[in-house]
Protein backbone atom coordinates (compact mmCIF):
# COMPACT_ATOMS: atom_id res chain seq x y z
CA UNK A 1 0.00 0.00 0.00
CA UNK A 2 2.55 2.50 -1.01
CA UNK A 3 5.45 2.86 1.35
CA UNK A 4 7.58 -0.01 2.52
CA UNK A 5 6.83 -1.37 5.94
CA UNK A 6 10.19 -0.31 7.27
CA UNK A 7 9.83 3.27 6.16
CA UNK A 8 6.29 3.34 7.37
CA UNK A 9 7.34 2.02 10.75
CA UNK A 10 10.09 4.58 11.13
CA UNK A 11 7.79 7.37 10.10
CA UNK A 12 5.06 6.04 12.34
CA UNK A 13 7.29 6.16 15.40
CA UNK A 14 8.26 9.73 14.68
CA UNK A 15 4.68 10.73 14.04
CA UNK A 16 3.54 9.03 17.22
CA UNK A 17 6.21 10.82 19.19
CA UNK A 18 5.16 14.16 17.74
CA UNK A 19 1.56 13.35 18.53
CA UNK A 20 2.48 12.62 22.11
CA UNK A 21 4.13 16.01 22.25
CA UNK A 22 0.88 17.61 21.17
CA UNK A 23 1.34 17.89 17.42
CA UNK A 24 -2.09 17.01 16.12
CA UNK A 25 -1.02 17.45 12.51
CA UNK A 26 1.32 14.48 12.97
CA UNK A 27 -1.66 12.40 13.95
CA UNK A 28 -3.54 13.67 10.92
CA UNK A 29 -0.81 12.18 8.77
CA UNK A 30 -1.19 8.85 10.53
CA UNK A 31 -4.92 9.01 9.97
CA UNK A 32 -4.58 9.72 6.27
CA UNK A 33 -2.04 6.91 5.99
CA UNK A 34 -4.27 4.28 7.54
CA UNK A 35 -7.83 5.45 7.08
CA UNK A 36 -8.43 3.37 3.96
CA UNK A 37 -7.12 0.20 5.55
CA UNK A 38 -8.94 0.90 8.77
CA UNK A 39 -12.20 1.45 6.95
CA UNK A 40 -11.67 -1.72 4.94
CA UNK A 41 -11.07 -3.86 8.00
CA UNK A 42 -14.04 -2.32 9.78
CA UNK A 43 -16.21 -2.80 6.73
CA UNK A 44 -15.33 -6.46 6.29
CA UNK A 45 -16.25 -7.10 9.90
CA UNK A 46 -19.36 -4.96 10.04
CA UNK A 47 -20.51 -5.21 6.42
CA UNK A 48 -22.15 -1.83 6.71
CA UNK A 49 -20.72 1.36 5.29
CA UNK A 50 -21.95 3.86 7.85
CA UNK A 51 -21.09 1.64 10.78
CA UNK A 52 -17.65 0.90 9.37
CA UNK A 53 -16.98 4.59 8.84
CA UNK A 54 -18.04 5.45 12.34
CA UNK A 55 -16.07 2.64 13.93
CA UNK A 56 -12.94 3.49 11.95
CA UNK A 57 -13.15 7.14 12.98
CA UNK A 58 -13.88 6.16 16.56
CA UNK A 59 -10.84 3.90 16.59
CA UNK A 60 -8.59 6.74 15.49
CA UNK A 61 -10.11 9.08 18.05
CA UNK A 62 -9.54 6.59 20.83
CA UNK A 63 -6.02 5.97 19.62
CA UNK A 64 -5.35 9.69 19.82
CA UNK A 65 -6.87 10.10 23.25
CA UNK A 66 -4.86 7.19 24.62
CA UNK A 67 -1.68 7.83 22.66
CA UNK A 68 0.25 8.23 25.88
CA UNK A 69 -0.40 4.55 26.60
CA UNK A 70 1.14 3.45 23.32
CA UNK A 71 4.58 2.21 24.17
CA UNK A 72 5.80 1.47 20.69
CA UNK A 73 6.56 -2.20 21.25
CA UNK A 74 4.38 -3.09 18.29
CA UNK A 75 3.75 -0.94 15.25
CA UNK A 76 1.26 1.88 15.44
CA UNK A 77 -1.03 0.18 12.94
CA UNK A 78 -1.01 -3.04 15.02
CA UNK A 79 -2.07 -1.04 18.03
CA UNK A 80 -4.65 0.89 16.02
CA UNK A 81 -6.01 -2.28 14.49
CA UNK A 82 -6.40 -3.81 17.93
CA UNK A 83 -8.64 -0.93 18.96
CA UNK A 84 -10.43 -1.07 15.65
CA UNK A 85 -11.04 -4.82 15.54
CA UNK A 86 -12.25 -4.89 19.14
CA UNK A 87 -14.61 -2.00 18.48
CA UNK A 88 -15.94 -3.61 15.35
CA UNK A 89 -16.43 -7.02 16.93
CA UNK A 90 -18.11 -5.41 19.93
CA UNK A 91 -20.40 -3.66 17.52
CA UNK A 92 -21.36 -6.91 15.81
CA UNK A 93 -22.13 -8.50 19.15
CA UNK A 94 -24.21 -5.53 20.13
CA UNK A 95 -26.11 -5.84 16.93
CA UNK A 96 -26.47 -9.56 17.56
CA UNK A 97 -25.94 -10.41 13.99
CA UNK A 98 -23.77 -13.09 12.55
CA UNK A 99 -24.57 -12.44 8.95
CA UNK A 100 -24.64 -8.71 8.69
CA UNK A 101 -25.41 -8.02 5.08
CA UNK A 102 -27.72 -5.12 5.57
CA UNK A 103 -30.16 -4.66 2.79
CA UNK A 104 -29.40 -1.01 2.50
CA UNK A 105 -25.70 -1.50 2.35
CA UNK A 106 -24.26 -0.09 -0.82
CA UNK A 107 -21.45 -2.62 -0.66
CA UNK A 108 -21.02 -0.85 -3.83
CA UNK A 109 -21.00 -4.26 -5.29
CA UNK A 110 -23.11 -6.41 -3.16
CA UNK A 111 -26.62 -7.33 -4.04
CA UNK A 112 -28.07 -10.49 -2.79
CA UNK A 113 -28.59 -12.69 -5.73
CA UNK A 114 -30.02 -16.07 -5.97
CA UNK A 115 -27.50 -18.63 -6.90
CA UNK A 116 -28.59 -20.12 -10.16
CA UNK A 117 -28.96 -23.77 -10.37
CA UNK A 118 -26.82 -23.87 -13.40
CA UNK A 119 -24.14 -21.24 -13.03
CA UNK A 120 -22.18 -20.18 -16.01
CA UNK A 121 -18.76 -21.76 -16.38
CA UNK A 122 -17.22 -18.39 -15.55
CA UNK A 123 -18.96 -15.63 -13.71
CA UNK A 124 -18.69 -11.98 -14.45
CA UNK A 125 -16.18 -10.52 -12.07
CA UNK A 126 -18.84 -8.40 -10.48
CA UNK A 127 -21.10 -11.34 -9.80
CA UNK A 128 -18.22 -13.38 -8.44
CA UNK A 129 -17.24 -10.60 -6.12
CA UNK A 130 -20.80 -10.30 -4.97
CA UNK A 131 -20.95 -13.98 -4.21
CA UNK A 132 -17.69 -13.89 -2.34
CA UNK A 133 -18.76 -10.82 -0.41
CA UNK A 134 -21.99 -12.57 0.50
CA UNK A 135 -20.05 -15.65 1.55
CA UNK A 136 -17.67 -13.59 3.66
CA UNK A 137 -20.63 -11.89 5.27
CA UNK A 138 -21.81 -15.31 6.41
CA UNK A 139 -18.65 -15.88 8.40
CA UNK A 140 -18.45 -15.17 12.13
CA UNK A 141 -16.98 -11.75 12.92
CA UNK A 142 -13.68 -13.08 14.27
CA UNK A 143 -13.10 -15.17 11.15
CA UNK A 144 -13.94 -12.21 8.95
CA UNK A 145 -11.52 -10.07 10.91
CA UNK A 146 -8.70 -12.63 10.61
CA UNK A 147 -9.35 -13.12 6.91
CA UNK A 148 -9.34 -9.39 6.20
CA UNK A 149 -6.19 -8.75 8.16
CA UNK A 150 -4.46 -11.59 6.34
CA UNK A 151 -5.75 -11.19 2.79
CA UNK A 152 -6.08 -7.42 2.55
CA UNK A 153 -3.47 -6.13 4.94
CA UNK A 154 -1.09 -9.01 4.43
CA UNK A 155 -0.34 -9.20 8.14
CA UNK A 156 1.54 -12.14 9.56
CA UNK A 157 -0.13 -14.60 11.89
CA UNK A 158 1.83 -13.11 14.75
CA UNK A 159 0.64 -9.61 13.98
CA UNK A 160 -2.93 -10.79 13.63
CA UNK A 161 -2.63 -12.66 16.92
CA UNK A 162 -1.46 -9.48 18.65
CA UNK A 163 -4.28 -7.47 17.19
CA UNK A 164 -6.95 -10.00 18.03
CA UNK A 165 -5.39 -10.93 21.36
CA UNK A 166 -5.21 -14.60 20.59
CA UNK A 167 -2.57 -17.19 19.83
CA UNK A 168 -0.98 -17.95 16.46
CA UNK A 169 -2.73 -21.28 16.52
CA UNK A 170 -6.08 -19.58 16.94
CA UNK A 171 -5.35 -17.33 13.98
CA UNK A 172 -4.43 -20.36 11.91
CA UNK A 173 -7.58 -22.22 12.86
CA UNK A 174 -9.78 -19.18 12.21
CA UNK A 175 -8.31 -18.72 8.77
CA UNK A 176 -8.64 -22.40 8.03
CA UNK A 177 -12.24 -22.45 9.16
CA UNK A 178 -13.03 -19.30 7.18
CA UNK A 179 -11.49 -20.65 4.00
CA UNK A 180 -13.21 -24.00 4.38
CA UNK A 181 -16.56 -22.30 4.79
CA UNK A 182 -15.98 -20.05 1.82
CA UNK A 183 -15.07 -23.02 -0.31
CA UNK A 184 -18.22 -24.80 0.68
CA UNK A 185 -20.40 -21.73 0.11
CA UNK A 186 -18.81 -20.82 -3.16
CA UNK A 187 -19.01 -24.37 -4.28
CA UNK A 188 -17.69 -24.88 -7.71
CA UNK A 189 -16.72 -21.22 -8.13
CA UNK A 190 -13.56 -21.93 -6.19
CA UNK A 191 -12.60 -24.93 -8.20
CA UNK A 192 -9.36 -24.82 -9.97
CA UNK A 193 -9.75 -23.39 -13.44
CA UNK B 1 -24.84 5.18 14.71
CA UNK B 2 -24.22 5.00 18.37
CA UNK B 3 -21.22 2.85 18.87
CA UNK B 4 -22.02 0.16 21.35
CA UNK B 5 -18.82 0.50 23.23
CA UNK B 6 -19.17 -1.49 26.25
CA UNK B 7 -19.36 -5.21 26.47
CA UNK B 8 -19.12 -7.27 29.57
CA UNK B 9 -18.45 -10.27 27.42
CA UNK B 10 -14.78 -9.50 27.05
CA UNK B 11 -13.95 -13.14 27.09
CA UNK B 12 -13.87 -16.02 29.43
CA UNK B 13 -10.53 -14.91 30.74
CA UNK B 14 -12.12 -11.94 32.47
CA UNK B 15 -14.84 -14.02 34.04
CA UNK B 16 -12.40 -16.70 35.04
CA UNK B 17 -10.24 -14.12 36.75
CA UNK B 18 -13.15 -13.02 38.88
CA UNK B 19 -14.16 -16.54 39.79
CA UNK B 20 -10.61 -17.48 40.70
CA UNK B 21 -10.26 -14.31 42.75
CA UNK B 22 -13.39 -15.02 44.73
CA UNK B 23 -12.50 -18.68 45.25
CA UNK B 24 -9.04 -17.74 46.45
CA UNK B 25 -10.41 -15.20 48.90
CA UNK B 26 -13.19 -17.41 50.28
CA UNK B 27 -11.05 -19.51 52.62
CA UNK B 28 -9.60 -16.39 54.11
CA UNK B 29 -12.87 -14.76 55.00
CA UNK B 30 -12.83 -15.68 58.67
CA UNK B 31 -9.19 -15.00 59.30
CA UNK B 32 -9.54 -11.70 57.54
CA UNK B 33 -12.48 -10.95 59.75
CA UNK B 34 -10.54 -11.86 62.87
CA UNK B 35 -7.32 -10.22 61.85
CA UNK B 36 -9.05 -6.89 61.76
CA UNK B 37 -9.44 -6.65 65.63
CA UNK B 38 -10.29 -9.23 68.24
CA UNK B 39 -13.85 -8.68 69.30
CA UNK B 40 -15.98 -10.06 72.04
CA UNK B 41 -19.70 -10.57 72.02
CA UNK B 42 -21.27 -9.61 75.33
CA UNK B 43 -24.71 -10.12 76.74
CA UNK B 44 -26.40 -9.00 79.90
CA UNK B 45 -29.73 -10.38 81.08
CA UNK B 46 -31.23 -7.90 83.53
CA UNK B 47 -33.77 -9.30 86.00
CA UNK B 48 -35.82 -7.66 88.71
CA UNK B 49 -35.68 -10.00 91.67
CA UNK B 50 -38.45 -9.46 94.19
CA UNK B 51 -40.89 -11.25 96.38
CA UNK B 52 -43.85 -9.70 94.70
CA UNK B 53 -46.02 -12.15 92.89
CA UNK B 54 -45.80 -11.65 89.19
CA UNK B 55 -46.53 -13.25 85.87
CA UNK B 56 -45.04 -16.64 85.16
CA UNK B 57 -41.55 -16.27 83.76
CA UNK B 58 -40.65 -17.11 80.19
CA UNK B 59 -40.44 -20.89 79.89
CA UNK B 60 -37.02 -20.59 78.29
CA UNK B 61 -35.71 -18.91 81.44
CA UNK B 62 -37.23 -21.37 83.89
CA UNK B 63 -34.02 -23.30 84.36
CA UNK B 64 -31.96 -20.17 84.84
CA UNK B 65 -34.41 -18.70 87.30
CA UNK B 66 -34.57 -21.92 89.25
CA UNK B 67 -30.82 -21.78 89.66
CA UNK B 68 -30.93 -18.13 90.70
CA UNK B 69 -33.58 -18.87 93.31
CA UNK B 70 -31.28 -21.36 94.97
CA UNK B 71 -28.64 -18.73 95.55
CA UNK B 72 -30.62 -15.52 95.73
CA UNK B 73 -33.49 -15.35 98.25
CA UNK B 74 -36.18 -13.93 96.01
CA UNK B 75 -39.23 -15.68 94.74
CA UNK B 76 -39.87 -13.77 91.56
CA UNK B 77 -37.50 -12.99 88.70
CA UNK B 78 -38.75 -10.76 85.98
CA UNK B 79 -36.62 -10.30 82.88
CA UNK B 80 -36.48 -6.57 82.22
CA UNK B 81 -34.03 -6.47 79.31
CA UNK B 82 -31.41 -8.57 77.55
CA UNK B 83 -29.09 -6.20 75.74
CA UNK B 84 -26.16 -7.60 73.80
CA UNK B 85 -23.38 -6.16 71.76
CA UNK B 86 -19.96 -6.62 70.30
CA UNK B 87 -16.89 -4.71 71.21
CA UNK B 88 -13.21 -4.86 70.56
CA UNK B 89 -10.75 -5.86 73.24
CA UNK B 90 -9.87 -2.78 75.24
CA UNK B 91 -13.05 -0.92 74.39
CA UNK B 92 -15.97 -0.37 76.71
CA UNK B 93 -19.43 -1.67 76.06
CA UNK B 94 -22.12 0.12 78.01
CA UNK B 95 -25.75 -0.59 78.66
CA UNK B 96 -28.24 1.25 80.78
CA UNK B 97 -29.57 -0.29 83.92
CA UNK B 98 -32.89 0.66 85.42
CA UNK B 99 -33.02 2.49 88.72
CA UNK B 100 -30.70 4.92 90.45
CA UNK B 101 -31.25 8.45 91.67
CA UNK B 102 -30.79 10.00 88.28
CA UNK B 103 -32.86 8.88 85.37
CA UNK B 104 -30.71 6.89 82.99
CA UNK B 105 -27.91 7.35 85.41
CA UNK B 106 -27.14 3.73 86.12
CA UNK B 107 -24.88 1.98 83.69
CA UNK B 108 -23.25 -1.41 83.31
CA UNK B 109 -19.81 -1.16 81.74
CA UNK B 110 -18.07 -4.23 80.37
CA UNK B 111 -14.55 -4.00 78.99
CA UNK B 112 -12.89 -7.07 77.49
CA UNK B 113 -9.28 -6.83 78.57
CA UNK B 114 -7.77 -9.90 76.95
CA UNK B 115 -8.60 -13.14 75.25
CA UNK B 116 -6.53 -16.12 76.26
CA UNK B 117 -7.61 -19.11 74.25
CA UNK B 118 -11.19 -19.63 75.39
CA UNK B 119 -10.97 -17.44 78.46
CA UNK B 120 -12.00 -13.82 78.25
CA UNK B 121 -10.81 -11.40 80.87
CA UNK B 122 -13.45 -8.73 81.45
CA UNK B 123 -13.66 -5.73 83.68
CA UNK B 124 -17.22 -5.20 84.82
CA UNK B 125 -18.41 -2.05 86.53
CA UNK B 126 -21.76 -0.84 87.66
CA UNK B 127 -21.77 2.91 87.85
CA UNK B 128 -24.58 5.17 88.88
CA UNK B 129 -25.14 8.86 89.14
CA UNK B 130 -26.03 10.45 92.46
CA UNK B 131 -27.11 13.92 93.36
CA UNK B 132 -24.65 15.41 95.79
CA UNK B 133 -25.25 18.99 96.88
CA UNK B 134 -27.34 19.64 93.84
CA UNK B 135 -24.84 18.16 91.40
CA UNK B 136 -24.79 14.86 89.59
CA UNK B 137 -21.87 12.75 90.65
CA UNK B 138 -20.94 9.40 89.19
CA UNK B 139 -20.04 6.70 91.66
CA UNK B 140 -19.05 3.10 91.29
CA UNK B 141 -21.18 0.44 92.88
CA UNK B 142 -18.95 -2.47 91.98
CA UNK B 143 -15.76 -2.89 90.04
CA UNK B 144 -14.66 -6.43 89.29
CA UNK B 145 -12.27 -8.22 86.97
CA UNK B 146 -13.46 -11.60 85.82
CA UNK B 147 -12.31 -14.38 83.62
CA UNK B 148 -15.20 -15.98 81.77
CA UNK B 149 -15.09 -18.96 79.49
CA UNK B 150 -16.06 -18.07 75.97
CA UNK B 151 -19.60 -19.31 75.55
CA UNK B 152 -19.42 -20.84 78.98
CA UNK B 153 -21.10 -20.17 82.33
CA UNK B 154 -22.03 -16.59 83.08
CA UNK B 155 -21.33 -14.54 86.14
CA UNK B 156 -24.02 -12.81 88.16
CA UNK B 157 -23.89 -9.34 89.64
CA UNK B 158 -26.83 -8.52 91.83
CA UNK B 159 -28.05 -6.24 94.51
CA UNK B 160 -28.59 -2.68 93.20
CA UNK B 161 -31.95 -1.45 94.44
CA UNK B 162 -34.77 -1.10 91.97
CA UNK B 163 -38.46 -0.58 92.65
CA UNK B 164 -39.59 -3.23 95.13
CA UNK B 165 -36.65 -5.52 94.62
CA UNK B 166 -33.09 -5.65 93.34
CA UNK B 167 -31.44 -5.98 90.01
CA UNK B 168 -29.80 -9.27 89.07
CA UNK B 169 -27.54 -9.07 86.04
CA UNK B 170 -26.42 -12.27 84.33
CA UNK B 171 -23.33 -11.56 82.23
CA UNK B 172 -21.95 -13.86 79.54
CA UNK B 173 -19.31 -13.46 76.88
CA UNK B 174 -18.06 -15.13 73.78
CA UNK B 175 -15.08 -14.57 71.54
CA UNK B 176 -15.97 -15.51 67.95
CA UNK C 1 13.52 -42.23 -2.02
CA UNK C 2 11.78 -39.13 -0.91
CA UNK C 3 11.72 -38.53 2.76
CA UNK C 4 8.11 -37.99 3.66
CA UNK C 5 7.11 -36.45 6.98
CA UNK C 6 3.55 -36.67 5.87
CA UNK C 7 2.57 -40.07 4.63
CA UNK C 8 -0.38 -40.75 2.40
CA UNK C 9 -2.62 -41.09 5.42
CA UNK C 10 -1.63 -37.59 6.59
CA UNK C 11 -3.46 -35.73 3.86
CA UNK C 12 -5.96 -34.25 6.32
CA UNK C 13 -3.06 -32.80 8.31
CA UNK C 14 -1.48 -31.41 5.16
CA UNK C 15 -4.75 -29.84 4.03
CA UNK C 16 -5.05 -28.12 7.40
CA UNK C 17 -1.59 -26.67 6.97
CA UNK C 18 -2.04 -25.56 3.36
CA UNK C 19 -3.44 -22.21 4.47
CA UNK C 20 -0.37 -21.48 6.59
CA UNK C 21 1.78 -22.68 3.70
CA UNK C 22 0.32 -20.28 1.15
CA UNK C 23 0.49 -17.54 3.78
CA UNK C 24 4.19 -18.24 4.19
CA UNK C 25 3.80 -18.91 7.87
CA UNK C 26 5.26 -22.37 8.10
CA UNK C 27 8.72 -23.04 9.47
CA UNK C 28 11.28 -23.83 6.83
CA UNK C 29 11.55 -27.51 7.75
CA UNK C 30 7.82 -28.02 7.83
CA UNK C 31 7.49 -26.20 4.55
CA UNK C 32 10.00 -28.51 2.87
CA UNK C 33 8.27 -31.56 4.18
CA UNK C 34 4.90 -30.33 3.04
CA UNK C 35 6.26 -29.57 -0.42
CA UNK C 36 7.70 -33.03 -0.55
CA UNK C 37 4.27 -34.45 0.20
CA UNK C 38 2.64 -32.25 -2.40
CA UNK C 39 5.07 -33.55 -4.98
CA UNK C 40 3.74 -36.99 -4.34
CA UNK C 41 0.06 -36.40 -3.67
CA UNK C 42 -2.30 -35.27 -6.41
CA UNK C 43 -5.20 -34.84 -4.06
CA UNK C 44 -3.40 -32.37 -1.83
CA UNK C 45 -1.97 -30.59 -4.86
CA UNK C 46 -5.49 -30.10 -6.21
CA UNK C 47 -6.56 -28.82 -2.83
CA UNK C 48 -3.68 -26.34 -2.92
CA UNK C 49 -4.81 -25.07 -6.29
CA UNK C 50 -8.33 -24.58 -5.02
CA UNK C 51 -7.00 -22.65 -2.08
CA UNK C 52 -4.86 -20.41 -4.27
CA UNK C 53 -7.81 -19.69 -6.55
CA UNK C 54 -10.00 -18.94 -3.57
CA UNK C 55 -7.38 -16.61 -2.17
CA UNK C 56 -7.24 -14.68 -5.41
CA UNK C 57 -11.01 -14.35 -5.48
CA UNK C 58 -11.09 -13.25 -1.85
CA UNK C 59 -8.42 -10.64 -2.37
CA UNK C 60 -10.15 -9.32 -5.41
CA UNK C 61 -13.45 -8.93 -3.66
CA UNK C 62 -12.52 -7.86 -0.17
CA UNK C 63 -10.71 -4.66 -1.03
CA UNK C 64 -13.22 -1.87 -0.53
CA UNK C 65 -12.17 1.72 -0.88
CA UNK C 66 -13.30 4.62 1.14
CA UNK C 67 -15.53 6.77 -1.06
CA UNK C 68 -14.02 10.11 -1.98
CA UNK C 69 -16.47 12.22 -0.01
CA UNK C 70 -16.05 10.15 3.11
CA UNK C 71 -12.28 10.14 2.71
CA UNK C 72 -12.25 13.92 2.53
CA UNK C 73 -14.33 14.30 5.69
CA UNK C 74 -12.63 11.48 7.57
CA UNK C 75 -10.13 13.59 9.49
CA UNK C 76 -12.74 16.19 10.38
CA UNK C 77 -14.94 13.52 11.89
CA UNK C 78 -12.00 12.05 13.78
CA UNK C 79 -11.21 15.50 15.17
CA UNK C 80 -14.79 15.93 16.22
CA UNK C 81 -14.68 12.64 18.10
CA UNK C 82 -11.37 13.57 19.70
CA UNK C 83 -12.82 16.85 20.87
CA UNK C 84 -15.82 15.07 22.31
CA UNK C 85 -13.59 12.53 24.02
CA UNK C 86 -11.39 15.24 25.48
CA UNK C 87 -14.29 17.29 26.79
CA UNK C 88 -14.16 18.20 30.48
CA UNK C 89 -14.72 15.19 32.63
CA UNK C 90 -18.29 14.15 32.64
CA UNK C 91 -19.24 11.94 35.46
CA UNK C 92 -22.26 10.56 33.78
CA UNK C 93 -22.78 7.15 32.33
CA UNK C 94 -20.83 7.95 29.15
CA UNK C 95 -17.74 8.93 31.08
CA UNK C 96 -17.75 5.71 33.01
CA UNK C 97 -18.33 3.74 29.86
CA UNK C 98 -15.29 5.35 28.27
CA UNK C 99 -13.15 4.71 31.29
CA UNK C 100 -14.17 1.12 31.50
CA UNK C 101 -13.81 0.57 27.76
CA UNK C 102 -10.09 1.21 27.95
CA UNK C 103 -9.80 -1.03 30.92
CA UNK C 104 -12.38 -3.73 30.39
CA UNK C 105 -10.90 -5.69 33.22
CA UNK C 106 -11.76 -2.72 35.45
CA UNK C 107 -15.31 -3.97 35.32
CA UNK C 108 -14.24 -7.36 36.50
CA UNK C 109 -11.95 -5.90 39.15
CA UNK C 110 -14.77 -3.68 40.41
CA UNK C 111 -17.16 -6.59 40.40
CA UNK C 112 -14.61 -8.69 42.27
CA UNK C 113 -14.05 -5.99 44.90
CA UNK C 114 -17.78 -5.46 45.32
CA UNK C 115 -18.45 -9.16 45.47
CA UNK C 116 -15.70 -9.70 48.00
CA UNK C 117 -16.96 -6.83 50.14
CA UNK C 118 -20.47 -8.25 50.10
CA UNK C 119 -19.12 -11.70 50.92
CA UNK C 120 -17.05 -10.39 53.81
CA UNK C 121 -19.97 -8.43 55.17
CA UNK C 122 -22.30 -11.37 54.80
CA UNK C 123 -19.77 -13.74 56.30
CA UNK C 124 -19.38 -11.42 59.26
CA UNK C 125 -23.10 -11.48 59.89
CA UNK C 126 -23.49 -15.19 59.27
CA UNK C 127 -20.42 -16.36 61.10
CA UNK C 128 -20.88 -14.11 64.08
CA UNK C 129 -22.06 -16.39 66.77
CA UNK C 130 -25.15 -15.30 68.57
CA UNK C 131 -25.03 -16.27 72.16
CA UNK C 132 -28.28 -17.87 73.12
CA UNK C 133 -29.29 -16.52 76.48
CA UNK C 134 -28.21 -18.98 79.08
CA UNK C 135 -31.36 -20.85 80.01
CA UNK C 136 -29.68 -22.89 82.60
CA UNK C 137 -26.86 -22.46 84.97
CA UNK C 138 -26.02 -26.12 84.68
CA UNK C 139 -22.72 -26.82 83.04
CA UNK C 140 -23.06 -26.43 79.31
CA UNK C 141 -20.43 -28.96 78.55
CA UNK C 142 -17.81 -26.47 79.69
CA UNK C 143 -15.99 -26.93 82.94
CA UNK C 144 -17.01 -24.11 85.29
CA UNK C 145 -13.91 -22.02 85.38
CA UNK C 146 -15.31 -18.57 85.90
CA UNK C 147 -12.72 -16.76 87.93
CA UNK C 148 -13.27 -13.57 89.84
CA UNK C 149 -9.82 -12.07 89.81
CA UNK C 150 -10.69 -8.98 91.80
CA UNK C 151 -13.75 -7.24 93.13
CA UNK C 152 -14.38 -4.12 95.12
CA UNK C 153 -17.28 -1.96 96.05
CA UNK C 154 -17.68 1.76 95.80
CA UNK C 155 -17.68 4.61 98.29
CA UNK C 156 -21.27 3.82 99.19
CA UNK C 157 -21.41 0.12 98.60
CA UNK C 158 -19.82 -3.09 99.63
CA UNK C 159 -19.69 -6.41 97.85
CA UNK C 160 -20.00 -10.02 98.80
CA UNK C 161 -18.74 -12.86 96.66
CA UNK C 162 -20.36 -16.27 96.84
CA UNK C 163 -21.32 -19.22 94.71
CA UNK C 164 -24.43 -21.24 94.06
CA UNK C 165 -24.77 -24.41 96.14
CA UNK C 166 -23.43 -26.55 93.29
CA UNK C 167 -20.44 -24.21 92.99
CA UNK C 168 -21.24 -23.67 89.33
CA UNK C 169 -21.95 -20.00 89.46
CA UNK C 170 -20.13 -17.05 90.90
CA UNK C 171 -22.32 -14.31 92.29
CA UNK C 172 -21.14 -10.84 93.16
CA UNK C 173 -23.63 -9.18 95.45
CA UNK C 174 -23.69 -5.44 95.87
CA UNK C 175 -24.89 -4.04 99.18
CA UNK C 176 -25.72 -0.38 98.91
CA UNK C 177 -25.30 1.58 102.12
CA UNK C 178 -28.28 3.35 103.53
CA UNK C 179 -28.00 6.98 102.76
CA UNK C 180 -28.84 9.34 105.49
Amino acid sequence: MGSTPERETTDDHELVLRTKLGDRSAFEILVSRYQDRAYNVAYQILRHHEDALDVAQEAFARAYVSIARFQGKAGFYTWLYRILVNLAIDQTRARGRHNPVPRDDPEREVALREMTADPAATLETKELRQQIARAVACLPADQRAALTLREIDGLSYQEIARIMKCSNGTVMSRLYAARQKLQRILGHYAKAQ
Amino acid sequence: MTTQRFHLASGWRGRGLVIVLILVLLPFLRPIHLAAAPTVVLQAQIFLASNQPGAAPDARLAGLIAQLRKAIPYSNFLLLAAPSGRTEVGKVWRTELPGGEVQRGRVLELTPMAIDRAAIQIQARVVQARIVQGKSVSETLVDTTLKLQSGGLPVVIGGPQYQNGVLVIVISASAP
Amino acid sequence: MKALLFGRSDCSTVVQRLGAYVDGQLHANRQKQLEAHLGDCQRCTAELQRLLTLRDHIRGSLAVSLPGEDAARFWDNVERKIHKAKAPPRWGVDRFREMFWFYPKLWWASAAVLGTTVLLFTADLVLRPSIPPPTSLAPMGVPPRTVVESVEGGPNSSVVLFSTPDQQLKIIWVLERERS
